[in-house]
């Protein structure tokens, strides 16, 4: 791939909402000016701090098509053939680091863990991308596989709808992420497989700020907050629970226990939290109009500060929305977040939108959920970096002899 | 020799090797089955009380479901708070993933899911146990396993007064179980380093299983039809088996678990489970071999050191029977073999002193006898001698009788020197001159001499002579004497009127030569000794002319043979070898 193709394929992105709605820094793009064979110019009408981590989740794709389709990209692997639950990648030979090892990748969806669980025992799968808590222990007893944990870059969050009569009430926020004890929740949850959230920022990003207050479990504090805001009456509706208020909550199915972990909680502060089981479609498709009081779900943050970017930024003109919540609160911190000019002022804003986020916390941010990758054992992993996911040294996997053999 | 060796080998063996090894033997089987027997009972025991806690786990929930149906019942909650009660156990027992309070005819009352409830009541005709209900184990998409249990609520006492609730009308309390707690502790089940644990429900499916790899199993939803031991449990045989899988063979035990039938099974490869059964063994066989060894190498070197005397013995034995007197046995020790080797020794030493006696003895008989017989020899022609000389003093003049003396004298003389000739050869070889000769001639010769002799004891003496020549190679004058001795003793062994014959001929290549009489004869205890030395029937003489005589035949090369019978005669055969050679013909002619 040239300088021309790349830079043909970054003009064509700028103008695509798709990719504007997950890369919010290619609006700023002026112009793209190839340089030589090798090399480009992007150009931008401001600075952005978010440019670089945007184009690694760009989805580049040539402008011609090729005989292997119009899929482009630097990395170890070339996407070779997608259907609809299966893609196939093949060794990129020319990728900077160096040639990975194995020659060729195929991706199945499997429906469950245990479908796909199962296939790795029959060695028809030498790679499970993920196994959750429940079963990671026993997936990791295998004596023919080989398991890394890796701190998912997804917040288990209980959003709020800022437009709610209440829930509008900053006060009332604060006092609901006092009423929630996040240790309990990641030991009865996720089985301590996980670390309490505060904010939506990935603890593991270099630029995450650990000096940021959070909130002590006190539902004493949380119902004298509640109190103050306003909210000191616990009355009784209809044959509901008597409650100071009432809210629902839009909860992804497979979180429902920590739902019920939550509406026990709150109840125990006087709040009545109904919950309503929702795909997790309808709950993007909600969320992104307003249509919720409150949401359970495990939120994307990335490894950038774009997600939250996205998440909690208010709605910009060209940009499509994901969530409506009506908070606009931390607008100011994401801007400074977004055109840093360099490392310093990243991290200051990043802190800054950590205080905003505690201040005035448009959610409560319970969980970061530890998860396992599970390799079967025919395979050669190098040794980690503390906090790396395994799945970024793919391109270092070596196969064993009889897997090369078993590939023949 | 090799009889007593082989004897006491076979009493080592019987009286010490055999005990040993049948001691060893029973005790190896005796340790084997005990250890073994111990290794299944505690196999037995690990299962027995797996399945005790996982009933105990069950039952301990189904109490839960029955704390929860005491809460609502009776109480008159609302539905919120019957909700709240449902989630908060939920959520307090984690073992739940759901409750659900169903009314008699299974519509749900109260759930603590969110959503819809996910379980249902008994199908009708589903077995009671212990007042509860379970249903079979599936497992989740989480790959845990999970079961719904089920009570029964009874209708409130109170009746169907107005106000009951629906929960005091009586219904159901469902409870999806997670399973994952009994998962967890079978896992944790381990006998020894290679033996687990394993739960088979009552239809069959695996729903447990201690080894990590055999979770596929359990997420395949694979079922055991095949399992042996769940099969022998279930039709109430030994709870204890072994089978070969792969190349192992495994130890199983197994305990049913009480009012669920679900199995309990604890499998282990025989050969770590039976190790230290292994390693027992092989000390008391290594202790049995080294009390065989040290049994045996005693055996060896007592046997051999006891052997070793008896075969000095032995040799002391067979030397004294060889003559050898002079041999001793030398054994050492204080036992009773020492004492019969120096009575053995004693008894040497008496008999050397014996045989000394006997040999003083005999050589005085021998010196008598000699002494006797030269007198008896000697004073003949010695008297002969003395009265011809003083004789000659008186008839001095007479000169025929000086030729007379002079013939005497020189006769007696003769016989003075024959006799001591015979002493002389007796000690040493005759002097022979061989030349051929005829036999024919040198017998008739002899035969024609003692003709006199013969009519004066009143005998007849004859020849019979073989009508051909026999030649042999001798000396005429010492064959001439043996003709004599034997002619002599014949007229002196034969009463008057008794025939003597001489005969010739040839037997074979051999020229024989007979001498028979029909004297008196020879007893046959005396026959094998008449030609030993100084032996003689006579009361008179050294007895010396037959071993002379077969002296002279031997040295001649041939030999002498003698057959007797008492009052009947004797017959003495002398042959010769045969010669191609001839004599002179002066010799020949004579």
């Amino acid at each position: 791939m040239t300088a021309e193709q790349v830079a043909d394929t970054l003009r064509v992105a700028i103008k695509n909402p798709v990719s504007i709605a997950t890369a919010p820094s290619l609006q700023q793009v002026s112009s793209v000016t190839v340089d030589g064979l090798t090399e480009f110019s992007i150009r931008l009408t401001a600075p952005s701090a978010l440019l670089l981590s945007d184009l690694a989740y760009l989805e580049l794709k040539k402008v011609s098509s090729g005989p292997a389709g119009d899929a482009a990209g630097t990395g170890p692997f070339v996407v070779e053939s997608k259907e609809q639950k299966r893609i196939v990648m093949r060794r990129f030979d020319g990728y900077r680091l160096g040639a990975p090892a194995i020659e060729r990748i195929e991706l199945n969806g499997f429906p469950t863990v245990r479908n796909a669980w199962t296939a790795m025992m029959r060695g028809e799968v030498d790679f499970l991308y993920e196994v959750g808590a429940d079963a990671a222990e026993f997936v990791g007893g295998e004596s023919s596989v080989q398991t890394f944990t890796f701190l998912r870059p997804y917040t288990l969050t209980l959003g709020f709808n800022l437009n709610h009569p209440v829930l509008k009430s900053r006060e009332v926020r604060q006092a609901l992420n006092g009423a929630i004890d996040r240790d309990e929740i990641v030991k009865a949850g996720f089985r301590g497989r996980a670390r309490p959230a505060h904010d939506p920022v990935w603890p593991n990003h270099w630029a995450f700020s650990g000096a940021v207050p959070t909130y002590a479990y006190s539902p004493d504090a949380a119902a004298l907050g509640l109190s103050a805001a306003g909210y000191a009456t616990v009355q009784k509706v209809s044959d509901r629970m008597p409650s100071r208020f009432h809210f629902t909550c839009l909860v992804y199915p497979p979180l429902e226990r920590i739902a019920l972990m939550i509406q026990k909680q709150l109840f125990s502060v006087g709040v009545d939290m109904s919950i309503e089981l929702v795909k997790l479609g309808e709950i993007a498709s909600r969320a992104g109009r307003g249509n919720f009081d409150a949401y359970l779900l495990w939120q994307i943050t990335g490894r950038s500060l774009t997600f939250p970017y996205l998440f909690w930024h208010s709605p910009e003109p060209g940009r499509p929305v994901f969530l409506e919540s009506g908070y606009s609160v931390a607008d100011a911190a994401l801007n400074r977040v977004r055109y840093a000019r360099n490392d310093d002022e990243f991290r200051t804003a990043v802190a800054s939108f950590q205080q905003v986020i505690h201040d005035d916390p448009p959610a409560v941010f319970l969980a970061w959920e530890e998860r396992v990758r599970a390799v079967n054992r025919s395979f050669h992993v190098p040794p980690q970096e503390p906090g790396r996911d395994v799945i970024f040294s793919l391109w270092r996997w070596r196969p064993s002899a009889e897997t090369n053999a078993r590939a023949q | 020799m090799t009889r007593i060796t082989s004897r006491f080998a076979m009493l080592i063996a019987t009286a010490a090797v055999l005990p040993l090894v049948v001691y060893g033997v029973v005790s190896l089987w005796s340790l084997r089955m005990g250890t073994q027997r111990s290794v299944r009972e505690g196999n037995l025991n690990v299962a027995t009380r797996v399945g005790e806690q996982i009933h105990l786990y069950i039952t301990n929930n189904v109490n839960v479901l029955k704390a929860l149906g005491a809460e609502l019942r009776g109480t008159h909650l609302e539905a919120w708070q019957q909700d709240r009660i449902l989630k908060n156990y939920v959520l307090d027992f984690p073992e739940f993933r759901e409750l659900t309070l169903f009314d008699l005819a299974g519509s749900p009352i109260v759930t603590s899911r969110a959503g819809t409830p996910e379980v249902a009541i008994p199908e009708s005709g589903a077995p009671a146990r212990e007042g509860f209900y379970i249903s079979a184990v599936t497992i989740d998409d989480d790959l845990l396993p999970t079961t719904t249990i089920a009570i029964r609520l009874e209708a409130s006492p109170v009746g169907e007064a107005t106000g009951q609730t629906d929960a005091e009308r009586g219904g159901w309390l469902v409870g999806e179980l997670s399973l994952e707690q009994l998962w967890r502790m079978v896992d944790q089940i381990r006998v020894g380093r290679e033996g687990y644990a394993s739960l088979v429900s009552e239809d069959g499916r695996l729903l447990a299983h201690g080894h990590p790899d055999q979770k596929r199993n359990i997420a395949s939803g694979r079922i055991l039809h095949e399992h042996t031991m769940a099969a022998e449990l279930r039709a109430g045989r030994e709870p204890s088996k072994e089978y070969v899988e792969g190349t192992r063979t495994i130890l199983a035990t197994g305990a049913l678990v009480k009012s669920l039938n679900w199995a309990v099974i604890v499998e282990q490869p025989t050969d770590e489970a039976y190790a230290i059964t292994r390693q027992l063994e092989r000390q008391l066989l290594v202790a049995i071999g080294v009390a065989l060894l040290v049994t045996i190498t005693f055996g060896i070197i007592w046997g051999r050191g006891f052997i070793r005397r008896v075969f000095a013995l032995r040799r002391g034995t067979l030397a004294l029977a060889d003559g050898r007197l002079d041999e001793r046995v030398a054994i050492g020790g204080q036992d009773e073999l020492t004492e019969l080797a120096d009575a053995f020794n004693t008894m040497a030493d008496r008999l050397v002193e014996l045989q000394e006696d006997v040999r003083r003895q005999e050589r005085q008989a021998m010196f008598g006898k000699i002494a006797a017989g030269l007198v008896h020899d000697l004073s003949h022609p010695i008297q002969n001698i003395g009265n011809s000389c003083k004789l000659i003093l008186k008839m001095w003049e007479d000169g025929e009788y000086r030729d007379t003396f002079r013939r005497t004298v020189d006769r007696e003389l003769q016989t003075v020197k024959r006799v001591l000739d015979d002493l002389k050869n007796i000690a040493r070889p005759i002097p022979l001159e061989r030349f051929p000769l005829e036999l024919n001639r040198s017998v008739a010769e002899v035969v024609e001499a003692m003709q006199p002799h013969a009519e004066m004891a009143g005998l007849t003496l004859k020849a019979e002579l073989s009508s051909e020549p026999l030649f042999i190679e001798g000396d005429v004058f010492a064959l001439g004497r043996v003709y004599r001795n034997l002619i002599i003793n014949a007229i002196q062994a034969t009463a008057p009127g008794g025939l003597i014959v001489v005969t010739t001929e040839r037997q074979g290549a051999s020229p024989q030569v007979r001498f028979y009489d029909t004297g008196c004869g020879i007893p046959a205890d005396r026959l094998h000794a008449i030609f030993d030395d100084f032996m003689t029937t006579k009361r008179r003489g050294l007895g010396l002319g037959l071993a002379i005589s077969k002296k002279i035949v031997e040295q001649l090369g041939g030999t002498v043979t003698v057959a007797s019978e008492v009052g009947k005669g004797t017959t003495f055969v002398l042959e010769f070898p045969e010669t191609a050679a001839r004599p002179m013909p002066a010799a020949v002619a004579g």
